[in-house]
Protein backbone atom coordinates (compact mmCIF):
# COMPACT_ATOMS: atom_id res chain seq x y z
CA UNK A 1 0.00 0.00 0.00
CA UNK A 2 1.34 3.34 -0.90
CA UNK A 3 -1.40 5.69 0.15
CA UNK A 4 -4.29 6.00 2.04
CA UNK A 5 -7.39 8.45 3.45
CA UNK A 6 -10.31 8.00 5.53
CA UNK A 7 -13.64 8.37 4.25
CA UNK A 8 -16.71 7.12 5.01
CA UNK A 9 -19.64 4.09 4.14
CA UNK A 10 -23.58 4.00 4.99
CA UNK A 11 -24.13 1.39 7.16
CA UNK A 12 -27.73 0.34 5.21
CA UNK A 13 -28.83 -1.40 9.04
CA UNK A 14 -29.99 2.21 10.23
CA UNK A 15 -27.96 4.66 7.58
CA UNK A 16 -24.82 5.65 10.29
CA UNK A 17 -22.18 7.05 8.29
CA UNK A 18 -19.38 4.48 9.36
CA UNK A 19 -14.96 5.66 8.61
CA UNK A 20 -13.79 3.87 6.08
CA UNK A 21 -10.03 3.70 4.82
CA UNK A 22 -9.57 4.12 0.73
CA UNK A 23 -6.63 2.53 -0.67
CA UNK A 24 -4.88 3.80 -3.77
CA UNK A 25 -1.39 1.69 -3.79
CA UNK A 26 -2.93 -1.67 -4.70
CA UNK A 27 -1.62 -3.85 -7.03
CA UNK A 28 -3.27 -6.31 -9.14
CA UNK A 29 -1.90 -9.07 -7.50
CA UNK A 30 -3.73 -7.73 -4.18
CA UNK A 31 -6.79 -9.19 -5.87
CA UNK A 32 -5.83 -12.48 -5.60
CA UNK A 33 -5.66 -11.91 -1.58
CA UNK A 34 -8.76 -9.72 -1.42
CA UNK A 35 -10.51 -12.65 -3.08
CA UNK A 36 -9.52 -14.80 0.16
CA UNK A 37 -11.77 -13.08 2.10
CA UNK A 38 -14.65 -12.91 -0.62
CA UNK A 39 -14.50 -16.11 -2.00
CA UNK A 40 -15.99 -17.81 0.76
CA UNK A 41 -18.89 -15.41 0.77
CA UNK A 42 -19.40 -16.32 -2.93
CA UNK A 43 -19.78 -19.69 -3.26
CA UNK A 44 -22.11 -19.06 0.06
CA UNK A 45 -24.85 -16.99 -2.51
CA UNK A 46 -23.56 -19.70 -4.95
CA UNK A 47 -24.76 -22.25 -2.79
CA UNK A 48 -27.69 -20.76 -1.79
CA UNK A 49 -28.71 -19.48 -5.15
CA UNK A 50 -28.60 -23.20 -6.42
CA UNK A 51 -30.43 -24.26 -3.07
CA UNK A 52 -33.69 -22.60 -3.96
CA UNK A 53 -33.13 -23.00 -7.85
CA UNK A 54 -32.94 -19.78 -8.67
CA UNK A 55 -32.59 -19.00 -12.67
CA UNK A 56 -28.93 -18.77 -13.62
CA UNK A 57 -30.30 -15.35 -15.23
CA UNK A 58 -31.00 -13.90 -11.88
CA UNK A 59 -27.51 -14.50 -10.13
CA UNK A 60 -24.97 -11.83 -9.40
CA UNK A 61 -22.68 -11.93 -13.19
CA UNK A 62 -19.55 -11.60 -11.10
CA UNK A 63 -21.01 -14.08 -8.73
CA UNK A 64 -18.07 -17.05 -9.98
CA UNK A 65 -15.33 -14.81 -10.37
CA UNK A 66 -12.05 -16.12 -8.49
CA UNK A 67 -9.10 -13.77 -8.56
CA UNK A 68 -7.00 -16.48 -7.10
CA UNK A 69 -6.89 -18.12 -10.12
CA UNK A 70 -5.70 -15.64 -12.29
CA UNK A 71 -2.60 -14.45 -9.88
CA UNK A 72 -0.46 -15.42 -12.51
CA UNK A 73 -1.88 -12.72 -15.19
CA UNK A 74 -2.23 -10.12 -12.55
CA UNK A 75 1.24 -10.27 -12.00
CA UNK A 76 2.05 -9.30 -15.18
CA UNK A 77 -0.82 -6.47 -15.63
CA UNK A 78 0.39 -2.78 -15.72
CA UNK A 79 -2.60 -1.26 -13.39
CA UNK A 80 -3.07 0.30 -10.28
CA UNK A 81 -5.82 -0.20 -8.12
CA UNK A 82 -7.91 1.50 -5.68
CA UNK A 83 -9.53 -0.77 -2.09
CA UNK A 84 -11.87 0.25 0.22
CA UNK A 85 -11.51 -0.96 3.64
CA UNK A 86 -13.94 -1.16 6.65
CA UNK A 87 -14.64 -3.11 9.97
CA UNK A 88 -11.45 -4.30 8.93
CA UNK A 89 -12.47 -5.91 5.78
CA UNK A 90 -12.75 -5.56 2.21
CA UNK A 91 -15.79 -3.69 0.87
CA UNK A 92 -14.60 -3.02 -2.78
CA UNK A 93 -12.35 -2.87 -5.48
CA UNK A 94 -11.22 -1.49 -8.56
CA UNK A 95 -8.16 -1.21 -11.35
CA UNK A 96 -7.52 0.96 -13.57
CA UNK A 97 -4.72 1.76 -16.16
CA UNK A 98 -3.99 4.38 -18.62
CA UNK A 99 -1.90 2.85 -21.59
CA UNK A 100 -3.55 2.68 -24.41
CA UNK A 101 -6.84 4.16 -24.01
CA UNK A 102 -7.60 6.88 -25.36
CA UNK A 103 -11.20 8.99 -25.86
CA UNK A 104 -13.45 8.34 -28.38
CA UNK A 105 -16.12 10.64 -26.83
CA UNK A 106 -13.99 13.43 -28.14
CA UNK A 107 -11.64 14.12 -31.12
CA UNK A 108 -7.98 13.95 -30.94
CA UNK A 109 -7.38 10.72 -29.19
CA UNK A 110 -7.09 12.64 -25.79
CA UNK A 111 -6.31 10.21 -22.44
CA UNK A 112 -8.69 8.99 -20.20
CA UNK A 113 -8.85 6.84 -17.20
CA UNK A 114 -9.72 3.20 -18.23
CA UNK A 115 -11.40 0.90 -15.66
CA UNK A 116 -10.05 -2.36 -16.06
CA UNK A 117 -12.25 -3.72 -13.05
CA UNK A 118 -14.94 -3.28 -10.11
CA UNK A 119 -16.40 -4.99 -8.04
CA UNK A 120 -17.56 -5.07 -4.39
CA UNK A 121 -18.01 -7.06 -1.64
CA UNK A 122 -20.24 -9.62 -1.97
CA UNK A 123 -21.63 -8.81 1.63
CA UNK A 124 -22.49 -5.94 -0.24
CA UNK A 125 -24.29 -7.41 -3.25
CA UNK A 126 -28.05 -6.95 -3.79
CA UNK A 127 -29.52 -10.43 -4.31
CA UNK A 128 -32.97 -9.65 -4.58
CA UNK A 129 -33.82 -13.88 -4.65
CA UNK A 130 -32.29 -14.20 -1.54
CA UNK A 131 -33.51 -11.40 0.30
CA UNK A 132 -30.38 -10.00 0.71
CA UNK A 133 -29.76 -6.00 0.62
CA UNK A 134 -26.49 -5.97 1.58
CA UNK A 135 -24.11 -4.10 4.13
CA UNK A 136 -22.75 -0.84 3.05
CA UNK A 137 -24.07 1.53 0.61
CA UNK A 138 -22.40 3.61 -1.57
CA UNK A 139 -19.26 1.40 -1.47
CA UNK A 140 -19.38 1.29 -5.68
CA UNK A 141 -20.16 5.33 -6.11
CA UNK A 142 -17.00 6.05 -3.96
CA UNK A 143 -15.10 4.27 -5.41
CA UNK A 144 -15.92 5.34 -9.30
CA UNK A 145 -15.50 9.05 -7.09
CA UNK A 146 -11.95 8.68 -6.63
CA UNK A 147 -11.27 7.30 -10.26
CA UNK A 148 -12.89 10.77 -11.68
CA UNK A 149 -10.42 12.45 -9.57
CA UNK A 150 -7.71 10.60 -10.32
CA UNK A 151 -8.05 11.43 -14.29
CA UNK A 152 -8.71 14.87 -12.97
CA UNK A 153 -5.14 14.85 -10.98
CA UNK A 154 -3.75 13.27 -14.11
CA UNK A 155 -4.83 15.98 -16.24
CA UNK A 156 -7.08 13.62 -18.05
CA UNK A 157 -9.78 16.10 -17.21
CA UNK A 158 -12.48 13.47 -15.38
CA UNK A 159 -12.57 11.47 -18.61
CA UNK A 160 -13.05 7.58 -17.77
CA UNK A 161 -14.12 4.81 -20.15
CA UNK A 162 -15.19 1.50 -19.09
CA UNK A 163 -16.58 -2.25 -20.31
CA UNK A 164 -19.87 -2.59 -17.93
CA UNK A 165 -21.86 -5.91 -17.15
CA UNK A 166 -25.15 -6.19 -18.34
CA UNK A 167 -26.51 -6.23 -14.87
CA UNK A 168 -24.50 -3.03 -14.30
CA UNK A 169 -25.30 -0.93 -17.37
CA UNK A 170 -27.67 1.17 -15.67
CA UNK A 171 -25.60 2.14 -12.96
CA UNK A 172 -23.14 3.57 -15.68
CA UNK A 173 -25.44 5.19 -17.99
CA UNK A 174 -27.89 6.83 -15.22
CA UNK A 175 -26.26 7.21 -12.20
CA UNK A 176 -22.87 8.03 -13.44
CA UNK A 177 -24.48 10.16 -16.64
CA UNK A 178 -21.91 8.15 -19.18
CA UNK A 179 -22.05 7.91 -22.67
CA UNK A 180 -22.70 4.13 -24.30
CA UNK A 181 -20.68 4.01 -27.30
CA UNK A 182 -20.73 0.31 -28.77
CA UNK A 183 -21.03 -3.48 -27.88
CA UNK A 184 -17.60 -5.05 -28.52
CA UNK A 185 -16.79 -8.49 -29.61
CA UNK A 186 -13.53 -8.68 -28.53
CA UNK A 187 -14.97 -7.80 -24.99
CA UNK A 188 -17.86 -10.34 -25.38
CA UNK A 189 -20.33 -7.73 -26.06
CA UNK A 190 -20.24 -6.00 -23.12
CA UNK A 191 -21.04 -2.22 -23.13
CA UNK A 192 -18.45 0.55 -23.78
CA UNK A 193 -19.15 3.62 -22.39
CA UNK A 194 -17.18 7.12 -21.53
CA UNK A 195 -17.65 9.28 -18.59
CA UNK A 196 -16.67 13.15 -20.52
CA UNK A 197 -15.07 16.16 -19.03
CA UNK A 198 -18.97 17.37 -18.53
CA UNK A 199 -20.12 14.47 -17.52
CA UNK A 200 -17.55 14.10 -14.86
CA UNK A 201 -18.20 17.63 -13.43
CA UNK A 202 -21.97 16.42 -13.16
CA UNK A 203 -21.00 13.32 -11.59
CA UNK A 204 -19.33 14.90 -8.82
CA UNK A 205 -21.72 17.47 -8.09
CA UNK B 1 -2.19 7.49 6.11
CA UNK B 2 -3.12 10.95 4.43
CA UNK B 3 -4.04 13.52 5.70
CA UNK B 4 -7.39 14.64 4.86
CA UNK B 5 -10.32 17.28 5.24
CA UNK B 6 -12.46 14.93 7.43
CA UNK B 7 -16.41 14.03 5.64
CA UNK B 8 -18.04 17.38 5.16
CA UNK B 9 -21.87 17.74 4.89
CA UNK B 10 -21.29 17.96 1.09
CA UNK B 11 -19.82 14.87 0.73
CA UNK B 12 -22.47 13.00 2.91
CA UNK B 13 -25.13 14.63 0.80
CA UNK B 14 -23.32 13.39 -2.34
CA UNK B 15 -22.58 9.88 -1.06
CA UNK B 16 -26.11 9.45 0.10
CA UNK B 17 -27.71 10.49 -2.82
CA UNK B 18 -25.19 8.39 -4.75
CA UNK B 19 -26.13 5.88 -2.87
CA UNK B 20 -29.79 5.82 -3.00
CA UNK B 21 -29.30 5.88 -7.21
CA UNK B 22 -26.81 2.69 -6.70
CA UNK B 23 -29.54 1.07 -4.73
CA UNK B 24 -32.05 1.31 -7.64
CA UNK B 25 -29.49 -0.30 -9.89
CA UNK B 26 -28.59 -4.61 -9.86
CA UNK B 27 -24.54 -3.93 -9.64
CA UNK B 28 -22.14 -1.71 -10.38
CA UNK B 29 -19.19 -4.25 -11.35
CA UNK B 30 -17.08 -3.68 -14.36
CA UNK B 31 -15.99 -6.38 -16.76
CA UNK B 32 -13.11 -5.36 -18.88
CA UNK B 33 -9.97 -7.44 -17.11
CA UNK B 34 -12.47 -10.29 -16.60
CA UNK B 35 -13.50 -10.77 -20.11
CA UNK B 36 -9.59 -10.72 -21.25
CA UNK B 37 -8.94 -13.61 -18.79
CA UNK B 38 -11.94 -15.65 -19.94
CA UNK B 39 -13.55 -14.94 -16.44
CA UNK B 40 -17.06 -14.00 -18.33
CA UNK B 41 -20.06 -16.65 -18.23
CA UNK B 42 -20.77 -18.95 -21.25
CA UNK B 43 -23.61 -17.56 -23.14
CA UNK B 44 -27.07 -19.52 -24.04
CA UNK B 45 -25.59 -19.62 -27.31
CA UNK B 46 -22.37 -21.69 -27.36
CA UNK B 47 -21.44 -25.30 -27.45
CA UNK B 48 -21.06 -26.82 -24.43
CA UNK B 49 -17.85 -27.98 -23.48
CA UNK B 50 -16.79 -31.08 -24.95
CA UNK B 51 -16.13 -32.70 -21.85
CA UNK B 52 -19.70 -32.39 -20.13
CA UNK B 53 -21.11 -34.21 -23.40
CA UNK B 54 -18.30 -36.77 -23.38
CA UNK B 55 -18.63 -37.51 -19.87
CA UNK B 56 -22.34 -37.96 -19.73
CA UNK B 57 -21.84 -40.69 -22.44
CA UNK B 58 -18.63 -42.68 -20.44
CA UNK B 59 -21.10 -42.69 -17.18
CA UNK B 60 -23.59 -43.84 -19.32
CA UNK B 61 -22.06 -46.56 -20.56
CA UNK B 62 -20.33 -47.38 -17.25
CA UNK B 63 -23.26 -48.07 -15.44
CA UNK B 64 -25.27 -49.23 -18.08
CA UNK B 65 -27.91 -46.75 -18.36
CA UNK B 66 -29.63 -45.86 -21.63
CA UNK B 67 -30.27 -41.82 -21.82
CA UNK B 68 -33.83 -43.14 -21.58
CA UNK B 69 -32.95 -44.00 -17.69
CA UNK B 70 -31.08 -41.23 -16.94
CA UNK B 71 -33.92 -38.76 -17.40
CA UNK B 72 -36.38 -40.71 -15.36
CA UNK B 73 -33.81 -41.25 -12.63
CA UNK B 74 -32.93 -37.41 -12.76
CA UNK B 75 -36.29 -36.31 -13.72
CA UNK B 76 -35.05 -34.25 -16.31
CA UNK B 77 -35.80 -33.92 -19.81
CA UNK B 78 -32.72 -34.87 -21.94
CA UNK B 79 -35.09 -34.49 -25.38
CA UNK B 80 -33.55 -32.63 -27.91
CA UNK B 81 -36.86 -30.56 -29.56
CA UNK B 82 -36.76 -29.96 -33.25
CA UNK B 83 -35.99 -26.48 -34.23
CA UNK B 84 -34.32 -25.86 -30.49
CA UNK B 85 -30.75 -25.07 -32.20
CA UNK B 86 -29.18 -24.66 -28.74
CA UNK B 87 -27.60 -27.44 -27.24
CA UNK B 88 -26.19 -25.68 -24.14
CA UNK B 89 -27.95 -27.46 -20.73
CA UNK B 90 -29.70 -25.55 -18.58
CA UNK B 91 -28.65 -24.49 -14.62
CA UNK B 92 -31.79 -26.58 -13.80
CA UNK B 93 -30.76 -29.45 -16.10
CA UNK B 94 -27.44 -30.07 -14.47
CA UNK B 95 -28.32 -30.04 -11.13
CA UNK B 96 -31.07 -32.82 -11.64
CA UNK B 97 -28.11 -35.05 -13.83
CA UNK B 98 -25.38 -34.18 -10.84
CA UNK B 99 -28.43 -35.60 -8.57
CA UNK B 100 -28.97 -38.33 -11.02
CA UNK B 101 -25.05 -39.80 -11.05
CA UNK B 102 -24.44 -38.68 -7.85
CA UNK B 103 -22.09 -36.21 -8.73
CA UNK B 104 -21.14 -32.76 -7.24
CA UNK B 105 -23.14 -30.25 -8.54
CA UNK B 106 -21.07 -27.22 -8.65
CA UNK B 107 -18.77 -29.02 -10.10
CA UNK B 108 -20.70 -30.34 -12.68
CA UNK B 109 -22.31 -26.48 -13.44
CA UNK B 110 -18.07 -25.61 -13.92
CA UNK B 111 -17.63 -28.62 -15.96
CA UNK B 112 -20.82 -28.02 -18.23
CA UNK B 113 -19.76 -24.47 -19.25
CA UNK B 114 -22.31 -22.87 -17.50
CA UNK B 115 -19.99 -21.29 -14.96
CA UNK B 116 -16.45 -21.11 -15.22
CA UNK B 117 -13.86 -23.66 -13.95
CA UNK B 118 -13.08 -22.22 -10.53
CA UNK B 119 -11.28 -25.43 -9.42
CA UNK B 120 -7.88 -25.96 -10.58
CA UNK B 121 -7.82 -30.07 -10.22
CA UNK B 122 -11.13 -30.33 -12.37
CA UNK B 123 -9.59 -27.95 -14.95
CA UNK B 124 -6.44 -30.56 -15.31
CA UNK B 125 -8.99 -33.66 -14.92
CA UNK B 126 -10.98 -32.29 -17.81
CA UNK B 127 -8.18 -31.12 -20.25
CA UNK B 128 -6.42 -34.43 -19.73
CA UNK B 129 -10.13 -36.30 -20.32
CA UNK B 130 -10.23 -34.46 -23.57
CA UNK B 131 -6.71 -34.92 -24.57
CA UNK B 132 -6.67 -36.20 -28.28
CA UNK B 133 -3.46 -38.67 -27.89
CA UNK B 134 -3.20 -41.88 -25.25
CA UNK B 135 -4.28 -45.11 -25.16
CA UNK B 136 -7.61 -46.66 -24.68
CA UNK B 137 -6.17 -47.54 -20.92
CA UNK B 138 -4.85 -43.99 -20.31
CA UNK B 139 -8.27 -42.46 -21.59
CA UNK B 140 -9.98 -45.24 -18.99
CA UNK B 141 -7.84 -43.72 -16.36
CA UNK B 142 -8.11 -39.87 -17.41
CA UNK B 143 -11.86 -40.74 -16.83
CA UNK B 144 -11.43 -42.63 -13.69
CA UNK B 145 -9.74 -39.25 -12.64
CA UNK B 146 -11.95 -36.87 -13.23
CA UNK B 147 -15.37 -38.97 -11.89
CA UNK B 148 -13.31 -38.70 -8.65
CA UNK B 149 -13.28 -35.16 -9.16
CA UNK B 150 -16.59 -34.69 -9.70
CA UNK B 151 -17.63 -37.35 -6.49
CA UNK B 152 -19.98 -36.12 -4.00
CA UNK B 153 -17.54 -35.72 -0.53
CA UNK B 154 -19.23 -37.84 1.91
CA UNK B 155 -20.51 -35.27 4.18
CA UNK B 156 -22.44 -33.74 1.39
CA UNK B 157 -25.22 -35.60 0.85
Amino acid sequence: MTDSVQVELILRDGGEFIPAILHRGLRPEDLSLIEREWGPARNQVFQDLLSIQVPRSEWPESLHWNWETKAPQLRLLDSKGIGVQCEGKWQGAALTSTEPHVARLEEGRKPLVYVDYIEIAPRNWKVRALGQQGRFRGVGSLILKEIVAQSFEQGFQGRVGLHSLPQSELFYRQVCGMTALSRERHHQDLLYLELSRDGARAFLN
Amino acid sequence: MSQREPETTADREWLLKMAEAEDRCESISVGGLASQLGMLCSRGDQEPPLVFSRLIEWTLDARGLSVQELAEKGKVDLTIREGDESTFPTCQMVVQLARALNFDAEKLLELSGVVPIRDASLSRAAAQFTAESGTSGEKREAYEQLVRALDLPPDKP
